[in-house]
C-alpha cells in the first residue's frame, strides 16, 4: 500500500492514466484477448440472424408467446461465453506467464491496478457489446418482419448490452479471485448457462425468473453476483500474494 | 505411458474437482427431482373440454374438419366424462395425427378404429357405444366401453402433448403444447325424457380446462355452427414410460461441463505446469502421448459417471416408489436401465475426449471449454425459441446427439432426447465428433512446437 520508492527509470505522469494505458495496450497486443472481442460480436450477431431467420410465429414453438424482442437478441446467449472468456484471461494471463508481478511493480498501489485493468476491460467491452447487439437487432429486425413477427421497438435492448458487459465483468471479478484459466472460466460458465438449463429441467418458473439471463430480472440477478466476485476478486487482488 | 498419465491425473487438482463435480451434478439432480411433493398421480389428465350435462342417454355426433398436427398423439374428438376434473371416469373417441382414430378409456382401454371424420358417441346406461362415418350416412362401430351410472358431462375435447409423452415424476415436467381442432354439425340428441334436442354449442354449453395448472388464454371460436377448439395437455394412463428410471440422469446435461473441463485439463495442466517437455523427451511420437491420454481421461470419466448414474439409480427409485410409483405399474427397472446408464457415462466420456481433442487442435483449454460449452448449452437454451423441426435438427447433428442413448423406452417426441427410435445412432454421431476433435488435436500436435 505505500507508495512505490523512486527507481532509476522515469515516473509515470499520471499513474492512473499510466496503469490503464498499460493494461489496454496488454488487451490489445495478445492476440488471444485482441481477437476475442470481435469473435464476441460475431457470435452474438451470427446466432441472432440464425434465430430470426429460423423464426417462425405459427408454428407451436410461438404458440405460448415467444417474444420477437427476446428473439432478435437470442444469440447472446452464445456471445455470452466469449464475453466471459475475454474477462477472464485478461487476469489470469498475467498470473500463468508472470507478468503481474512487472504489472504490480509499476503500479504498486494495487486499488489503482485492478480499478485500471476493470476499465481497459470496460472500453474493450463496450464497443464489442454495442457492435453486437445492434448487429443482433438490425439484422434480426427485418427477417422478423418478413416472417410475420410484430416489431419491437428498443425493448430489451439495454438489458442485453447490460448482460454482456456485466459478464466480462464477472470473469474478471471470478478470475482475480481463483486466478487459474480454467477454474474462473468453468465458474463463470456454469453460473450464466447452467441455472437457465437446470429451470428448464425441473420446469419450475422460480428457477427460471432467478437465473443470470438478458432479460426480466436477469441483469439484476447477474449484477449482484458480479459486484460479489468484483469485491471479492478486488480484495484478493489487493491483499494476496501476486505469484 | 498410461501409468505416467494416470499419475498425473490423480494428482491434478483441478481433475478431481471435476470428478466430483460431474458425480454430485448427476446423483443431486436426481435426488432432488426424484423427491418431493408425495403421491403423484399415476395419470395425466389435461385437455379442453367444450361440454354440457347429459342425464341420461343421449348421442352426440360431431364431424372433425381439421387438426392441428402438433403430437402424434395430440387428440380431438367427443368425450363423455363423469365431470370436467382431472381423474373422472370417462370414454373418449378421437383422432390423432399419427395413431388414426382410438376409443379410450379409463385410462387404460385404447382401441384402433377406422379413420373417419365423423365421430359418435352414443350413452345408454352403463354403457358407452362409439361409432365413426365417413360420410355422416353409414356408421362403422368401434366399440364400447363402461361409463358410470347417473349425470354425465358430454362435449368436445382437444388436447396434445409437447414432447415425450409419459407421467412425470413431478407434474410441473409435463410439457405440453397447445393445438387447435375445428368441429362442426355439432348435435346431442337426448332421447329421455321429453326429446331434448341440444344443438350446436352455445347456450348451455361450458368450456373447462381440465387439469389446467394455468388457465388458457385462447378462447373457442363458435361461428356459424363452427367451433375452434384450442387445448394441450394429454390423457394418458398408469403405463410405465421409462421416464421413472430417466430420472436418474437427469443431470447429464449439467454434468457435462465439468466432464469437458476434465478433458481440457488434461493437456493444459501440462502446459501450464511445465510438464509437457519433459511428456514428450519421454514418448516423442505424439500419438502415443495423445492416445494415452485420451484412454486415461476416457476411462476415469467413464467409471466415474457410471458408478455416479448406478449409484443415482439406486438412490431415486426407494424415493419414486415412496411416492406412489409402485409395482405392478412401475415395475422394476428393466434392461434398458443399465444401457441408460452405461450410455450416460459413454457420453460424458466422449464430451471429455471432445475436450481433449479440442484443447489439443486449439492449444488453449480455455477456448476449447468456450467453445464446447456454447455448442452443448446453447442449443438447449434457444430450443423454446425455435421451431420444433429446427431444434431438433440442430440437436440431431451436434454432440448433444449422443443424448439418445438414454431413452429407455421407444416414445414418439422427445425434448433433449435426439433420435426417438434408435439411441445408438445418437451415440455414433457424439463418437463421430469426438473423433474429429482428437483427430484435428493429432493433426496440430504433429505439425507444430511442444
Amino acid at each position: 500500500m505505500t507508495p512505490a520508492a523512486p527507481g532509476p527509470f522515469r515516473a509515470a505522469p499520471a499513474p492512473l492514466a499510466g496503469a490503464f494505458r498499460a493494461e489496454w495496450t496488454k488487451l490489445w497486443t495478445l492476440r488471444s484477448t485482441a481477437a476475442l472481442p470481435f469473435v464476441a460480436a460475431a457470435a452474438t450477431v451470427a446466432v441472432s440472424a440464425f434465430v430470426c431467420a429460423a423464426a417462425d410465429p405459427r408454428t407451436v414453438a410461438c404458440a405460448d408467446g415467444c417474444d420477437p424482442a427476446r428473439l432478435a437478441l437470442s444469440g447472446v446467449y452464445c456471445g455470452q461465453a466469449a464475453f466471459a472468456l475475454l474477462g477472464v484471461l485478461v487476469t489470469t494471463g498475467e498470473y500463468r506467464t508472470g507478468l503481474i508481478t512487472y504489472t504490480l511493480a509499476a503500479v504498486p498501489w494495487r486499488p489503482a491496478a485492478f480499478g485500471a485493468k476493470a476499465a481497459a476491460l470496460l472500453a474493450a467491452v463496450l464497443p464489442a457489446a454495442l457492435v453486437a447487439v445492434g448487429g443482433a437487432v438490425t439484422l434480426g429486425r427485418p427477417l422478423l418482419a418478413h416472417h410475420g413477427f410484430a416489431a419491437t421497438g428498443g425493448r430489451g435492448i439495454g438489458g442485453a448490452l447490460l448482460h454482456l458487459v456485466l459478464v466480462a465483468l464477472l470473469g474478471l471479478g471470478v478470475a482475480a479471485l481463483l486466478r487459474g484459466t480454467t477454474a474462473a472460466l468453468t465458474a463463470v460458465l456454469a453460473l450464466l448457462y447452467l441455472p437457465p438449463v437446470a429451470a428448464l429441467l425441473l420446469s419450475d418458473a422460480r428457477w427460471a425468473a432467478w437465473a443470470p439471463s438478458p432479460t426480466g430480472r436477469g441483469p439484476a440477478v447477474l449484477a449482484t453476483v458480479t459486484t460479489a466476485a468484483l469485491l471479492l476478486g478486488a480484495t484478493r487482488f489487493a491483499r494476496g500474494d501476486p505469484s | 505411458m498410461i501409468a505416467a498419465e494416470w499419475l498425473k491425473l490423480r494428482t491434478l487438482p483441478g481433475a478431481l474437482w471435476c470428478l466430483f463435480v460431474m458425480a454430485g451434478a448427476l446423483v443431486g439432480l436426481a435426488l432432488a427431482v426424484s423427491s418431493g411433493a408425495p403421491a403423484a398421480p399415476s395419470y395425466v389428465d389435461e385437455f379442453r373440454f367444450v361440454h354440457r350435462p347429459l342425464a341420461g342417454d343421449g348421442t352426440l355426433t360431431a364431424r372433425l374438419l381439421t387438426q392441428e398436427a402438433t403430437h402424434p398423439w395430440a387428440m380431438a374428438g367427443v368425450m363423455v366424462k363423469a365431470g370436467p376434473v382431472a381423474g373422472a371416469p370417462y370414454a373418449a373417441l378421437f383422432a390423432t395425427p399419427g395413431h388414426g382414430t382410438r376409443l379410450q378409456s379409463g385410462f387404460r382401454t385404447d382401441v384402433a378404429g377406422p379413420s373417419a371424420r365423423w365421430l359418435r358417441l352414443t350413452r345408454a346406461g352403463a354403457t358407452v357405444t362409439a361409432a365413426v362415418s365417413r360420410d355422416g350416412g353409414s356408421w362403422l362401430p368401434v366399440g364400447s366401453a363402461p361409463v358410470p351410472e347417473g349425470p354425465l358431462a358430454v362435449g368436445l375435447f382437444v388436447t396434445s402433448p409437447g414432447a415425450t409423452r409419459g407421467v412425470p415424476v413431478r407434474p410441473a415436467m409435463l410439457r405440453t403444447r397447445p393445438s387447435t381442432a375445428t368441429f362442426d354439425t355439432v348435435t346431442l340428441t337426448e332421447p329421455a325424457p321429453g326429446g331434448a334436442v341440444g344443438g350446436p354449442p352455445g347456450a348451455g354449453w361450458r368450456a373447462t380446462d381440465v387439469g389446467a395448472r394455468r388457465p388458457s388464454t385462447v378462447d373457442d371460436v363458435a361461428v356459424d355452427g363452427m367451433v375452434a377448439v384450442t387445448g394441450s395437455g394429454d390423457i394418458l394412463g398408469r403405463a410405465d414410460d421409462g421416464s421413472r428410471v430417466a430420472v436418474a440422469t437427469t443431470g447429464t446435461i449439467l454434468a457435462m461441463l465439468p466432464a469437458v473441463v476434465l478433458g481440457t485439463l488434461v493437456l493444459s495442466a501440462e502446459y501450464r505446469g511445465g510438464t509437457a517437455l519433459a511428456t514428450f523427451a519421454a514418448c516423442p511420437r505424439r500419438g502415443r502421448v495423445l492416445a494415452a491420454k485420451a484412454l486415461v481421461a476416457g476411462s476415469t470419466v467413464f467409471g466415474t459417471a457410471a458408478v455416479a448414474c448406478l449409484a443415482a439409480l439406486l438412490l431415486a427409485q426407494p424415493l419414486l416408489r415412496g411416492r406412489g410409483f409402485t409395482a405392478p405399474a412401475y415395475a422394476a427397472p428393466p434392461l434398458d436401465a443399465l444401457r441408460m446408464v452405461l450410455g450416460t457415462a459413454a457420453v460424458l466420456a466422449l464430451l471429455a475426449l471432445m475436450g481433449l481433442g479440442l484443447a489439443t487442435a486449439l492449444r488453449r483449454g480455455a477456448a476449447a471449454i468456450g467453445l464446447l460449452a456454447a455448442a452443448l448449452y446453447v442449443p438447449v437454451v434457444l430450443t423454446p425459441l425455435l421451431p420444433a423441426a429446427v431444434a431438433r435438427w440442430w440437436q440431431r447433428s451436434g454432440p448433444l446427439a449422443g443424448l439418445a442413448v438414454q431413452r429407455v423406452r421407444e416414445t414418439d417426441d422427445g425434448f433433449l432426447l435426439p433420435w426417438p427410435r434408435t439411441p445408438w445412432l445418437g451415440l455414433a454421431i457424439l463418437c463421430a465428433w469426438a473423433a474429429a476433435a482428437l483427430v484435428a488435436g493429432y493433426a496440430t500436435l504433429r505439425r507444430r512446437d511442444a
